[in-house]
């Protein structure tokens, strides 16, 4: 297996995989959305072609050569809460790199879902790659498509003989978030702007544990398999606390009431529909936030050898890439 | 966190239901209490812990650790309650109804403009969770436009005439105290004046109304049937049908559930949470346009608490309704 087509390798995910690819001595030819220029891939020496998912003639052309395909590109947005969009790129997207894998013959095709395609379980008690998905209640297409992406690859595993690999990674935290996603909540910290915590709690990863999960899992994952790539599951209490003090600054003081929480998540979610706008907060969010997603990653630590960074080294590896690109200013 | 410091003015069951939700707020603050009456004011003191116990309005009005009073008085007090703490510069927050006539909202808001404080009638159905998602599927076009809405608010009133429903001394009425719930969620759905208003009301004895309908008719064909009574328990339900679908609220002005039914559609049954009694999500709106300097929320503007009182108003005068200071 030499030569690996990575789509979504712009985002915080791709671009610290497509560095570990390299590093490992793949050859990686990255898909680009048309009109984006994506500053976290510069000086990196891959292939980069321009291609829209959407398009499955141009994806089956573009992925041609590959010997394995990693399916990392989804809209993963939060606001609108629901749109065609979601499923026309998280379900129909995935359906023509994955059927561009079948006709190419390609030795494995992993699937980049989400963990919240699985119950989520408590602290104690973490969700299994076996739960049964719970996240419908949110009402957000961005679940709801992954997990139905993750369902199409799976019966075309089943049905076709796709050489398909699922992974679901859980929060993740690192380098060259420059959206930034995750990383808005490390850049909130460092500037001392989070005054308090929601009730939830989730699992936090570090990104370059994910990518690493993924490279071994080219060697290493099981057809028709699926990995939830996690790491520590701690309260927003614990992991805020544990970021504040990584960033230099004081905890969050106080709990916000859930009602609150939620209360702030409808009022975003008027004012998104009155304006158009999207709302820094929007109900399925705040419902999210006061919520427990706990996951365990205990299979791919067994089966695909995933590391497990402390969230103090994802989050200074976040924190420094932010510091030196201009974020913090 | 800045906390934002409250007063109460007139400690009675409304404002320990007000105070009860307050609590639950991390910003907020129950600073100072004040009551004519010192006994109630003390226990209240304690039941919430206010470290500020005052023995007149004026006193409380002028506790200069105090940013915002709520005015939790009867009806007939509201003007003079909200110009003794408008006048010495504190914002308020006044039960509703503002005032119990148009000239009264009148003064009120000239006092406050003048003062510079912040103001709004605590019309606290408006800010409740249950709406506040009713009103998104309104505004994602769920049901369409609005063609109907019928609202209906009525409880059993023992008759006593000097009781503050039916004591015209104490602005009683069916209308003043429980009519303004639909009338307030016409004027909310339909943002605008009706065209045309029919009205019906039975006057008791005292001369004020224990029970009253209002029909109004807007520009395109909309229709709201609404009533209050003390006669009797009603359904206090709030049906608007939309010419894409409908929306069925039990209990609105304190709503915890709502169906959606879309024509040939979707069907929804929500429940909405409702921390406490639920006065307190106003709060949380007064609150931040405190912080941000405002004088006046969105969701309840002077403008509409004006309309609402012109309207109340009108409807008083074609029954030849008269509060005795109206003479």
């Amino acid at each position: 297996m030499k030569k690996i087509f990575v789509t979504g390798p712009d985002g915080l995910l791709g671009s610290n995989l497509v560095r570990l690819l390299l590093d490992r001595g793949y050859e990686v030819k990255a898909m680009i959305q048309p009109g984006r220029d994506p500053k976290t891939l510069e000086g990196l020496n891959i292939e980069k072609i321009a291609c829209d998912l959407l398009d499955a003639e141009k994806v089956m052309e573009a992925s041609e050569g590959a010997d394995a395909i990693i399916h990392v590109a989804a809209i993963t947005s939060v606001w609108p809460s629901r749109g065609e969009i979601y499923h026309k790129v998280n379900v129909e997207g995935t359906r023509n790199v994955a059927k561009a894998a079948l006709a190419h013959k390609v030795e494995k095709f992993i699937y980049v879902g989400s963990a919240s395609s699985y119950g989520f379980g408590s602290i104690e008690n973490a969700g299994t790659e076996n739960s049964p998905y719970q996240s419908a209640k949110y009402g957000l297409d961005y679940i709801d498509t992954k997990r139905q992406a993750q369902l199409d690859v799976m019966e075309m595993v089943a049905k076709d003989g796709l050489p398909g690999i699922v992974v679901n990674p859980t929060f993740m935290i690192g380098p060259y978030d420059s959206k930034p996603s995750s990383g808005a909540m490390i850049v909130a910290a460092a500037k001392g702007s989070i005054p308090s915590y929601t009730s939830g709690g989730k699992n936090w990863v570090a990104v370059k544990d994910v990518a690493t999960g993924i490279a071994n899992a080219l060697t290493m994952g099981k057809i028709g398999e699926a990995y939830i790539l996690g790491g520590e599951n701690l309260s927003y209490k614990d992991a805020l606390t544990r970021i504040c003090k990584t960033v230099g600054k004081p905890a969050p003081g106080f709990q916000a009431p859930s009602f609150l929480v939620k209360f702030a998540g409808r009022m975003g979610s008027l004012f998104g529909s009155l304006t158009g706008k999207a709302p820094k907060l929007s109900y399925p969010m705040a419902w999210i936030a006061c919520d427990g997603h706990y996951f365990s990653p205990e299979k791919a630590i067994k089966e695909l050898n995933l590391p497990q960074t402390p969230l103090e080294t994802a989050v200074n590896d976040a924190y420094n890439w932010f510091k030196e690109n201009a974020y913090l200013d | 966190m800045q906390k934002i410091r409250w007063g109460i003015l007139g400690p009675g069951n409304i404002a320990r239901k007000f105070s009860d939700g307050l609590q639950l707020l991390p910003q907020a603050k129950i600073q100072a209490v004040a009551s004519s009456n010192p006994a109630r004011a003390a226990s209240f003191a304690q039941d919430f812990k206010v470290p500020n116990i005052h023995d007149s309005y004026e006193s409380l009005a002028n506790d200069p650790e105090v940013d915002i009073i709520y005015v939790a008085t009867t009806h007939n007090f509201h003007e003079e309650h909200a110009l003794i703490c408008i006048n010495a510069g504190k914002n308020v927050l006044v039960e509703k109804p503002l005032a119990t006539n148009l000239m009264q909202v009148d003064r009120i808001m000239g006092a406050a403009k003048e003062k510079g404080v912040f103001l709004m009638e605590a019309m606290w159905t408006r800010f409740i969770p249950a709406w506040v998602e009713i009103r998104k599927w309104i505004a994602d076009g769920l049901i369409g436009e609005i063609k109907y809405l019928r609202a209906d608010f009525g409880f059993f009133g023992k008759w006593d005439p000097l009781n503050r429903k039916y004591n015209p001394e104490l602005a009683g009425g069916a209308l003043l105290d429980i009519g303004i719930y639909p009338i307030a969620l016409a004027y909310m759905l339909f943002r605008e004046e009706p065209s045309r208003v029919e009205t019906m009301a039975r006057l008791c004895e005292t001369g004020v109304d224990e029970q009253s309908i209002y029909l109004f008719e807007y520009e395109n064909g909309a229709i709201a049937e609404l009533s209050s009574t003390f006669s009797g328990e009603t359904g206090r339900e709030a049906l608007i049908l939309g010419t894409k679908g409908q929306i069925r609220i039990p209990m609105f002005w304190k709503a915890q559930e709502a169906y959606l039914d879309i024509h040939g559609g979707e069907s929804r049954h929500s429940k909405f949470e409702l921390a406490s009694f639920g006065l307190q999500y106003q709060a949380i709106y007064v609150m931040e346009a405190l912080l941000a300097g405002k004088k006046e929320t969105e969701w309840m503007p002077w403008s509409e608490t004006h309309r609402i009182m012109k309207r109340m108003d009108s409807l008083r005068a074609s029954w030849g309704m008269k509060y005795p200071w109206e003479a």
